[in-house]
């Protein structure tokens, strides 16, 4: 690089911006034909100049929402203040987090079940009105589980047969398997008062959908889907929800939902909706058939989430693991690793019970995580279980000027933020 | 008596509206948003701030002389709740400066989200530089809009706008070597 070139590169910025002189254009493109290097660090700074225009029309969400809300505090004439640190979105994504985490318990019986869908505009009336509801989940490349729902009951089946009925009310899960004739109870606490299960859910994203202006809608035409004609909607709100819903141009009945990215990278299909055909609501019926065998039952506490969970969740996992911490925390990796996690449960030869609470407490550990209203960092593959000096995770508490530190061995500790662990 | 001259009379007070005050958050709240996120380096602190600077402003509109001088008035609004913000934190100067930039480090290694990398670029760039490039971006890409953010010429904003591209491919090439 010659003195020219750096010139040139002084320039070159203005020229990005389109705020230069015309005269010197022309000296400045002969340049850059002439100037491999210069050429190079132009496009780069075009690259930038695009990158950061994207990053701008990527918070154009939060702006709308920004409005949105404000005028909502115009039309009600209290304007004072807001609360800080509270934010829809936020308690969107943690009620979200333990929703996944109910469905997630299922998942440890060989279950395939998830999601969270929604409708927009003219199908939304219809699904809120819905008192019942049937229809089939398909998660990632899993197999189609067939569910029924009403607002405060859930089921689905399995096609190994197996089912699980969860009653919000009681707050508890039955599990019944016809091919050993076994039922278990799961009692749940520390319920979220919504969404009460799936379909509940679907209920009350569909609300959040409606209350939210800025939802970005898109048409997406029509297809024929099952020799009904179809036309589609694409809702997305900032990156929380993103699905696509077609329903029948006829009735406006929702015929197919997709979920994209719903649980960590995997989408999420809803599809062969049956609305109110169900006429009581014994098929959510939680007493044991007199046929089948009881076997132990199980507890999860949802809420009371504490540090301790993490780290008992994080034993759980490296116990399981070949002493390997989990590669990132989110729900979506029991799911990625349900095939391993349930082999791993079968070669310890454990009880149904013993697997359960296994779960459980990887589940806890993760929902604490998503409970956490701090940031946090998380660096599980620098260390195995037992490691006493390499730190794992650490986050800031609310109100606090130190971290808290958790290492390989499970031992935490407070720490200066200038005594951090280096970043690997 | 030249300084009751110079003031307007009390009827021609700004009084807006709500309906006329939605008009001037949508045609402010990017600029609003970018300056309360440059200074808080937290895009969800942003969105709150940038919401009570509205609400402050729609509560204290009266005292606007000139609504032509909005954008500068709520800039200054902005401003200040931001400081106030990051007072309320607890910390002293120097402290904070150092906390935010570590969070805004580590922040870049787990939310590894598409603009990560530049965002973590943008926070290393001193305010001078992020201000004006961040103002540049959210509001129309308008080097008029800058200078009257900041209260500078345009030939400065100009200015300061290169030297942050500039800094910011140094900062975007040193991490990618790193």
């Amino acid at each position: 690089m010659n003195i020219n070139c750096e010139k040139i590169r002084d320039k070159l910025a203005d020229f990005i911006s389109d705020r230069i002189d015309p005269k010197e254009d022309a000296t400045l493109i002969e340049h850059l034909e002439q100037c491999p290097e210069c050429n190079k660090y132009y496009n780069e700074l075009k690259a930038d100049d695009q990158a950061l225009s994207d990053f701008a029309d990527s918070m154009r969400p939060i702006l709308a929402r920004i409005e949105t809300n404000i005028n909502e505090e115009l039309e009600t004439e209290k304007v004072k203040t807001i609360p800080i640190g509270k934010n829809k979105t936020l308690r969107l994504a943690v009620a979200a987090v333990i929703l996944i985490g109910i469905i997630f318990t299922l998942n440890q019986f060989g279950i395939i079940l998830d999601g969270t869908s929604t409708a927009w505009a003219k199908v939304s009336q219809i699904i809120l009105e819905v008192r019942t509801i049937t229809f089939n989940i398909s998660i990632g490349k899993g197999p189609n589980v067939f569910c029924t729902a009403s607002d405060r009951k859930f089921k689905q089946k399995l096609p190994s047969g197996v089912e699980a009925i969860f009653d919000y009310d009681k707050s508890q899960m039955l599990l019944l398997n016809p091919n050993d004739k076994t039922a278990m109870n799961i009692e749940l606490s520390g319920l979220p008062i919504m969404p009460s299960n799936l379909f509940g859910n679907l209920k009350s994203t569909i609300e959040v959908l409606k209350e939210c202006p800025d939802t970005i809608v898109k048409k997406l035409g029509k297809k024929e889907i099952n020799n009904k004609e179809a036309a589609g909607i694409h809702a997305h709100l900032d990156r929380s929800i993103d699905v696509k819903i077609w329903y029948s141009t006829k009735d406006n009945i929702p015929i197919l939902i997709t979920a994209e990215k719903m649980i960590g990278q995997t989408n999420v299909i809803f599809s062969d909706f049956n609305f109110d055909v169900i006429a009581d609501e014994s098929v959510f019926n939680m007493d044991i058939p007199e046929n089948y065998t009881e076997i132990e039952s199980a507890k999860m506490d949802l809420k009371n989430l504490t540090e301790q969970d993490l780290t008992e969740g994080l034993k759980a996992w490296a116990s399981l693991m070949e002493n390997r911490f989990p590669e990132k925390l989110d729900l979506a990796i029991i799911q990625e690793h349900s095939k391993v996690i349930e082999q791993k449960l079968n070669e310890k030869g454990m009880s149904d019970i013993e697997k359960a609470l296994i779960v459980i407490k990887i589940m806890r550990s993760l929902m604490f995580i998503g409970q956490l209203e701090v940031r946090w960092y998380y660096f599980g593959d620098n260390a195995k279980l037992g490691d006493t000096t390499t730190a794992i995770f650490w986050y800031q508490p609310e109100m606090s000027k130190r971290y808290r530190v958790i290492y390989g061995d499970l031992h935490i500790a407070d720490i200066d933020p200038e005594n951090l662990p280096k970043i690997p | 008596m030249d300084r009751s001259n110079n003031e307007k009379p009390v009827f021609s007070k700004v009084n807006v509206d709500r309906f006329a005050y939605s008009k001037l958050v949508k045609d402010y709240s990017a600029r609003i948003f970018a300056i309360c996120f440059s200074m808080l380096s937290s895009r969800d602190d942003a969105e709150d701030v940038t919401q009570q600077v509205f609400l402050k402003g729609f509560t204290d509109i009266n005292q606007l002389r000139d609504l032509d001088k909005f954008g500068l008035w709520i800039t200054q609004i902005a401003k200040h709740m931001c400081l106030d913000f990051l007072r309320r934190r607890k910390l002293n100067k120097m402290a904070l400066k150092r906390i935010a930039t570590e969070d805004v480090k580590y922040e870049s290694m787990y939310d590894q989200d598409k603009y990560s990398r530049l965002r973590s670029a943008l926070m290393q760039l001193t305010e001078e530089y992020r201000l004006p490039l961040m103002l540049y971006y959210f509001d129309g890409q308008s080097t008029k809009n800058i200078a009257e953010s900041l209260e500078i010429t345009v030939a400065t904003a100009q200015t300061r706008l290169s030297r942050a591209r500039k800094k910011l491919r140094q900062l975007l090439s040193t991490k990618r070597g790193a």
